[in-house]
């Protein structure tokens, strides 16, 4: 090849290769600003959702100029593409569906970056929502990655969608205790625990006669943020309560009834039978 | 840094190293002048007597299992530090002992009371750098259903609709709450309403106590529509009560109309 053709396509591939870099940086400045600029007046959702289209956008502008520069023509690139992307299409269905499933997740909002999700045996913090998958914080520190496709096939439990949450505490009591004592000493203990919310109102009800205990059903509502410590001190206020009104709390236990048709039991007295020895 | 005492409005200076103790309502705040750095401490404890409010006076040492809270500064160039008795941060939901009915065309005054606040703020540049209730709090939802709403805080009242009944708490602002139904047809049921306090502003003379702004709810117990109206100032039969703090949220006429939607719980 003569020399001068030679710096003629290298100037072409620096000038390619020029747009490419620079395009990425400015994309990169151009998404960081619009993350700084909607700061407080965007939801992290809304703005993850922006600074990643203007970021994408602006690459491909460059990008694009970039292969016009080294002599492809658009036309045929966009041919090319259509072909291209059944190829792909075909070659990278997984990362396609997530990619889409991405998209609809965006577009229904069911979290937001920050809150708390259930997803199988799985609970953590959404730390981050991307074109592919999203990233989950556990609460003993892992991070767990949930393809979006996965999202979209199964159910997940947002817990920290509402500001309020209801706090539904089992407690059982004995079957000789006065039910409606007992049923009146929780509720007042939820009525004065500083974090359970005054509206709406907590409610006290019998759900079960239970193999040991007869089991009520104390729900209080509390401020989301608070929901662990609450559960913790209000446990702890009932226990206080129950004791203080004398009301038991019974553990698991077993009547054994001996009818007439059965032999007598045998009884053996340890430390009777350890003189007679002697 | 020194601190001024309002609504007295007696400037003291705080001797080094020397504890001081205020307290107010079941709050106990102590604080020490610990070089450029103003140390605080809270203490909260149920008290027998209703009225009480103790000045600023000298102490030993901070009460056993009383433990600094924060370590306060004020900013580069050392800013003056002052108290100021302000209302609440959030509405308080006003639940009356007994439900209150009002007759068609019905009009009746309210006295309700909620508890103060003590803020610490800078003088020149007016930022709160702390700030604690009087009484701590209950929390409440207020909305139409449990996701549909905003928190705010709880209290019951017995809301007399004479002044003379008004029991007047040194730790407690009181408001004067007019309420007319201008249905023609429907009696209108009230069990609670809520204030908006975080709108208000806080006055007091040295007769009447604290007391902020009277508010009149104009509602129909048919349609549901609710208009409030601030009269800038708490009732003329207390005579002149001075403003000691100005409102919160000062953008009233807007908000105020939004915090309508809340009023009936």
């Amino acid at each position: 090849m003569p020399e001068f053709l030679q710096s003629v396509a290298l100037v072409s591939w620096v000038r390619a290769v020029l747009f490419i870099v620079v395009g990425f940086i400015i994309a990169k400045l151009a998404s960081r600003l619009f993350r700084k600029l909607s700061d407080n007046k965007l939801s992290t959702h809304h703005q993850l959702l922006g600074s990643m289209l203007i970021f994408y956008l602006l690459f491909m502008l460059f990008f694009l100029s970039g292969l016009k520069e080294l002599g492809f023509s658009m036309s045929v690139l966009l041919g090319a593409a259509g072909v291209l992307s059944v190829a792909v299409g075909f070659a990278s269905q997984t990362s396609a569906s997530n990619l889409i499933s991405g998209l609809f997740l965006i577009a229904e909002k069911p979290f937001e970056v920050g809150d708390v999700l259930t997803l199988n045996e799985f609970t953590g913090e959404v730390i981050a929502i991307d074109l592919l998958s999203i990233k989950l914080r556990t609460f003993d520190n892992v991070m767990i990655r949930v393809p979006n496709e996965t999202l979209i096939k199964t159910t997940f439990v947002n817990l920290s969608r509402f500001p309020i949450r209801r706090v539904d505490l089992v407690i059982g009591i004995a079957y000789n205790e006065d039910i409606e004592v007992a049923r009146t000493v929780l509720l007042e203990a939820a009525l004065h625990h500083p974090r359970a919310l005054v509206n709406p109102e907590p409610f006290c009800i019998v759900t079960m006669f239970n193999a040991s205990s007869v089991d009520l059903q104390l729900s209080v509502w509390v401020v989301r943020t608070e929901l662990k410590d609450a559960k913790s001190e209000l446990l702890i206020a009932c226990k206080k309560a129950l004791d203080t009104a004398g009301i038991e709390i019974p553990f698991p236990h077993t009547s054994v009834y001996v009818g007439e048709h059965t032999k007598p039991l045998p009884i053996q007295l340890v430390e009777a039978a350890k003189k007679h020895k002697e | 840094m020194h601190i001024i005492d309002q609504p007295a409005q007696q400037e003291l200076n705080l001797e080094e190293k020397q504890w001081y103790s205020m307290a107010l309502g079941d709050l106990t705040l102590f604080f020490q002048q610990n070089g450029n750095e103003l140390l605080t401490a809270v203490n909260y404890q149920s008290r027998d007597k209703p009225a009480l409010r103790e000045a600023l006076r000298k102490i030993d040492d901070l009460p056993q299992g009383v433990k600094v809270g924060e370590r306060l500064y004020s900013g580069p160039e050392e800013e003056s530090v002052y108290i100021e008795l302000q209302l609440a941060d959030k509405p308080y939901q006003v639940n009356a002992d007994t439900p209150i009915k009002l007759g068609p065309k019905g009009r009746v005054v309210l006295y309700v009371s909620t508890s103060l606040w003590v803020q610490l703020k800078t003088i020149d540049t007016q930022k709160v750098m702390t700030e604690y209730p009087a009484v701590i709090p209950r929390m409440s939802w207020v909305g139409s259903s449990s996701i549909e709403g905003a928190l705010c805080y709880s209290a019951k009242t017995a809301a007399p609709s004479e002044l003379s009944q008004v029991s007047r708490k040194e730790h407690r602002a009181i408001t004067a709450l007019e309420i007319v139904n201008d249905s023609s047809h429907s009696p209108l049921t009230i069990q609670r309403l809520s204030l908006p306090l975080n709108m208000l502003s806080l006055f007091y003379s040295e007769s009447a106590g604290f007391w902020t702004e009277s508010i009149r709810f104009r509602m129909d117990a048919e349609t549901g529509e609710t208009v409030i109206v601030t009269s800038q100032k708490p009732p003329d039969e207390l005579g002149g009560c001075e403003k000691i703090s100005t409102a919160r949220d000062s953008k009233q006429s807007s908000r105020l109309r939004t915090a309508m939607k809340l009023i009936m719980g």
